[in-house]
This record gives structure tokens, sequence and C-alpha cells, in this order.
């Protein structure tokens, strides 16, 4: 069935092409538009982890540093749309970033709309998650503001094969729309650097907007989701043992022959120990949940977007992030200001596993084993297990109906994820210059 | 000489309500379309994409002018009330989604006419020193 289907895809993606670079008058049909962000930033500082106690510490932000860098968020796209009949045409978007994918084009979306009544349409293919607000055009800097939507609320850019279908009314002072959505997508992200595999998804997206410039939205989405992140492989979690082993054996300032002679017993018991249930490989529901309300009115414009997620991985359990954002435009240069959130509380397994008592002296290798598996898995949860900051001032300056550029300010603070952990606490500065143009 | 006066405030009168309306943006659609008159919330739904058919049920398609036009400028401003880098951020909204398209779009007042008048969903804005027998007027800018 799936790969029937993705012949269909591949059929589909031939045919718009097709259509589109086909030497005749079929040519003319097809409506071609582009977007290009070119986005140059900095770090004050370096990102830097560093366990010592009192270390100085800097958050990273995607892959900047303190050299000023156009590949974190450079990226463009390109869109080729064909009608094939008044009621029906294909949609095709090919996409390329710098990063995680040194800009090798890839055919983000493929899908065929088909529109039975002024109020009805059907999206059927590679479509993108309708997660946030911005979700239909996150990677067309020109429709917004920002350079970026703030990164705590806006983790992912993700598509889903399948389909969905939109009701869209008005009311004399009033417009609104239900979009419900089914499918499943199996996706790598260089972000988090895993392969992510969702099965039935299933979302429902209101949006509501009146005359006076309000608009609203509210999202559900569930789905089955699986993650192999990279960290994460056998071969990673080997090492991961490996080093732990040493570290403890070393802090425990053991003669060498004995430490020799233990070490594998302790290998095998951590490795017996730490297990592979906790690691997200296996399937488990995730629940999202998305409020956005936005005001325009003259020259200014403010808006508030929340999310939150909730399932019962030992990585990933209950996120919620949120921006507030507002601006003021003033002849041609929008200014603007944001503040936004995010919160990931840890998982109940992993606050047992941080709480485990440090073996003493006497214990036995599964003892140790025990203890060495519980502070590598909760080590990984801490990483998710975040609570972040950011605050950016910045402008947008329209130098045409087509192009604008754009100057942001970003403070990223990062907090520690329980009260007596040290690591990944600071704060960094980002400076960002960016070109957006659409054609 | 009362009578003059009268007159002549009269006439000043009539010549500013001529300069008044000479000039101003009026959206036109076509005759077949059985619409005399649309709110400026309608006008908005219809040329924002949210509203595909005319309040009594029939098709409508907006029929857009050039992006550099003057006329343009103005219909979005006092007709939708956004400047031109907000409609064109709304509009690259909704093409990038690719729940829609651009609306057609032509050079000058004479193509809008010739367009609505010759197709009964065609709406668009024009200078009402353009106005012409073949097409309705259904909402003025006040």
């Amino acid at each position: 069935m799936k790969t029937g289907f993705n012949r269909g895809m591949a059929a589909l993606g031939l045919t718009v092409w097709g259509v589109a670079f086909a030497p005749t008058t079929f040519a003319a049909d097809v409506q071609w538009n582009g977007f290009l962000n070119v986005v140059g930033g900095v770090l004050q500082h370096d990102p830097r982890v560093d366990f010592t106690p009192g270390a100085k510490q800097y958050p990273a932000y995607r892959d900047y540093s303190n050299d000023l860098s156009f590949d974190s968020q450079t990226s463009g796209g390109l869109q080729a749309k064909t009608t094939l009949d008044p009621q029906t045409s294909v949609t095709a978007q090919l996409y390329a970033e710098g990063y995680g994918s040194e800009y090798a084009a890839k055919l983000k979306w493929l899908f065929v709309t088909y529109t039975p009544t002024y109020n009805s349409t059907f999206r059927v293919g590679k479509i993108g998650s309708p997660f946030y607000y911005y979700s239909d055009f996150l990677n067309v800097g020109y429709a917004y503001h920002w350079i970026s939507p703030p990164d705590t609320v806006y983790p992912f850019d993700t598509t889903i094969t399948g389909v969905d279908y939109t009701y869209q009314d008005v009311g004399e002072h009033f417009d609104w729309s239900v979009e419900v959505l089914a499918g499943s997508s199996d996706e790598y992200y260089s972000s988090i650097q895993s392969q992510v595999t969702n099965h039935n998804s299933i979302g429902v997206v209101f949006n509501a907007s009146n005359a006076s410039g309000v608009s609203f939205r509210a999202m559900l989405y569930q789905t089955d989701s699986a993650m192999h992140a990279d960290v994460l492989s056998p071969e990673s979690l080997d090492a991961n043992v490996n080093s732990a082993v040493d570290i403890l054996l070393d802090r425990l300032n053991l003669p060498e022959n004995i430490a020799t002679a233990v070490r594998p017993s302790l290998v095998t018991a951590t490795q017996a120990h730490l297990g592979t249930d906790w690691t997200g490989a296996d399937s488990t529901p995730i629940r999202y949940a998305e409020l956005a309300l936005r005001s325009e009115w003259g020259r200014w414009m403010v808006m508030g977007e929340c999310i939150g997620a909730r399932n019962n991985n030992y990585l990933f359990n209950q996120a919620t992030s949120a921006y507030l954002t507002a601006g003021v435009k003033v002849d041609r240069a929008l200014f603007h200001i944001t503040y936004s959130t995010a919160n990931a509380v840890l998982n109940e397994r992993a606050k047992e596993d941080l709480a485990m008592a440090v073996p003493t002296l006497g214990a036995t290798p599964d003892e140790a084993g025990a203890y060495l598996a519980s502070q590598i898995r909760s080590g990984y949860a801490l990483l998710s297990g975040t609570k972040a900051d950011f605050e950016t001032i910045g402008v947008r300056y329209d130098v045409s109906t087509k192009t604008a550029l754009k100057l942001d300010l970003t403070r990223v603070v990062e907090y520690a994820s329980r009260p007596s952990e040290t690591a990944g606490i600071g704060s960094n500065l980002l400076l960002r210059a960016a070109i957006n143009a659409t054609f | 000489m009362k009578q003059i006066i009268r007159l002549a405030g009269s006439l000043g009168l009539s010549l500013f309500c001529l300069t008044a309306q000479a000039g101003s943006v009026v959206v036109v659609a076509n005759p077949a379309a059985g619409i005399t008159m649309l709110t400026r919330d309608q006008v908005s739904q219809i040329f924002l994409a949210k509203a595909r058919v005319y309040p009594n049920g029939k098709p409508v398609a907006p029929i857009n002018q050039l992006d550099e036009g003057d006329i343009r400028r103005r219909f979005e401003t006092s007709v939708l009330g956004k400047d031109s880098t907000q409609v064109r951020a709304y509009w690259t909204r909704l093409l990038f989604s690719g729940r829609t398209s651009l609306p057609k779009m032509v050079e000058d007042d004479k193509k809008v006419i010739d367009v609505v008048a010759s197709d009964p969903t065609a709406i668009g804005y024009i200078d009402s020193d353009s106005l012409t027998r073949d097409v309705v007027v259904v909402f003025r800018e006040p």
C-alpha cells in the first residue's frame, strides 16, 4: 500500500514538473513563484557547555558561532502550480537550505488540490503539518516580521503525507474555516539529528478572523511517534557506557589491576540496566494543542501563540512554549519586540533516575551498573528537558512590495532543568540580518 | 443679489462634490452577477480570497491591477485598509500555502472593464473617471 502510494506520488511529481518544463503551450499554464531568505548572523560568544562548577556557559542558537555565518538560516524555494481543470490543480515546492542539508534541493510539498464546491477544498499528497499559525509559510521570511519565528515555539518544520479537507465560509463581518487532516510521515530532522516516524496522525484546525483585523486559531493534533536519534544508536550508547564506566573507575581511584578486572562486569551490568525502552524508538502517542490570537489595527500589531505537547516518552514528556510579539509600522519600517519561552518537564522515570543514590564503595557491579545506566539515561533526558527564554527586538524595512530587509537582536537565556543542575545555564546574544524576497 | 449668492453657493457645492467624486475608487461587477451593492467588508472578503461567492451565491473572481499602479495602492489603502506591503505579505502567505492562486492581474482600468464586462464572475476596481456602461458599480469609496 505504502509503496503503491509512493509510486503515485512520484508519478504526480513527474507530472507537475513535466508539465512545467514541457516546451509546449502547457508551460504557460504553470504558475511559478519563489522565495529567497539570505540570513547572516553572529553570536556574541561561541556556544559552550562546561560541567566545571562555576564555569561560564553560553547557549547555542542553531549552528551560529561568534564568526559571521550565512548557512544556518539561508534558504530558498520554488513553487510550481498547474491547473488541471477548474476544480483541480497540482502544486509542487522545491526547497533548499544551508542548515543540515547544504542547499540540497528536496521536494518539500507535492499535492493535488480539489475544490468540489466554493466552500470546500481537499488536498491530497505531501503537505505541511498544521502545528503552528505560520506552518503554511514557515520558510517564507517575507510573510512575517521576524527573520524567523521564535525557535522556542517553532522547533520543527514538518510535513505529512495524507489528506486534508478545509471548509471555509464568511459571515457579514467575519470569516472562518475548519481543516481536518490525516496522514503519516517519515522524515529526518537535522535540528535533533533524528529520523522521526509518525503514524495515525490526525488533526483539526479552526481559524476565524473579523473585519476589525482580529484573527484566532486553534489546533489539536495527535500522532503515534517513534524516533531514532543518531546519538542513541547502539554504537553511541556503547561508547557512553564505556566512558561512564571509565569515569567511575577513575573517581574510585582503584588499583589498576582491580579496575581492569572489574571493568568488563561493570560494562556488562550497565548495558543490561540501560536497556532501550527509553530511547523513543518504540512508537508512543503524542498530543499537541495550539492557540493563537493576532490583532492588527492601523499601524499596530500584537500577537500571541502557545503550543503544548504531551506524551509518556522518557525523553520528551510535557512541553509548553509561547510567545508574545508586538510591532508598530512607521512608514516602510516595522519595529517589533518579542518575548518567547519554552519549558519541557522531565518524565517521572527520569526524575527517579536523577535521584538515584551514588553507590557505596562496597556496591556490587550490578548495583554500580544500575546507577551508571540511570545517569546515562537521565543525562539524555536533561538535554531535552530545558527551560529557555528568547527576547528579540528587530526591524523590518520594506524596500519594495517584493523585498524586505530585516535586523533582529535576540537574547537567548537557558535555565537549569532542575534546582541542582549547573550545566546548560547561561545567556548569549545573537545578531542577525536578512534579505527576504519573493518573486 | 441673494439669488446670485445662492446660485454661486450651490454651484460651488456642486463643483466641490464633483471634485470630491472625480477619481474615487469604485468596485465594478458584471451586470449579470445580479449584484447592486456590496459592503466594504464583503469587498475585502472577496479581494482577500476569503469569499469565493457573492452574497447571492454566484461565483466571484477578483481582478487585480499591477503592483505599481496608483489605483491599486488607493484601493488597498482605502478599501482593504492595508498598505501595499501588508497586502503583499498576506498574499505571500496564501500563495505559498498552496491553498489558492493569485488573482488575475491586468494593467489598467480599461482592461479591468474589458474583463469584467465579458465575465459574469469577474469583479475589479477602477478609477471612477474610467467608468463605462458595460459594468455596474457595486461599491464606491466614500
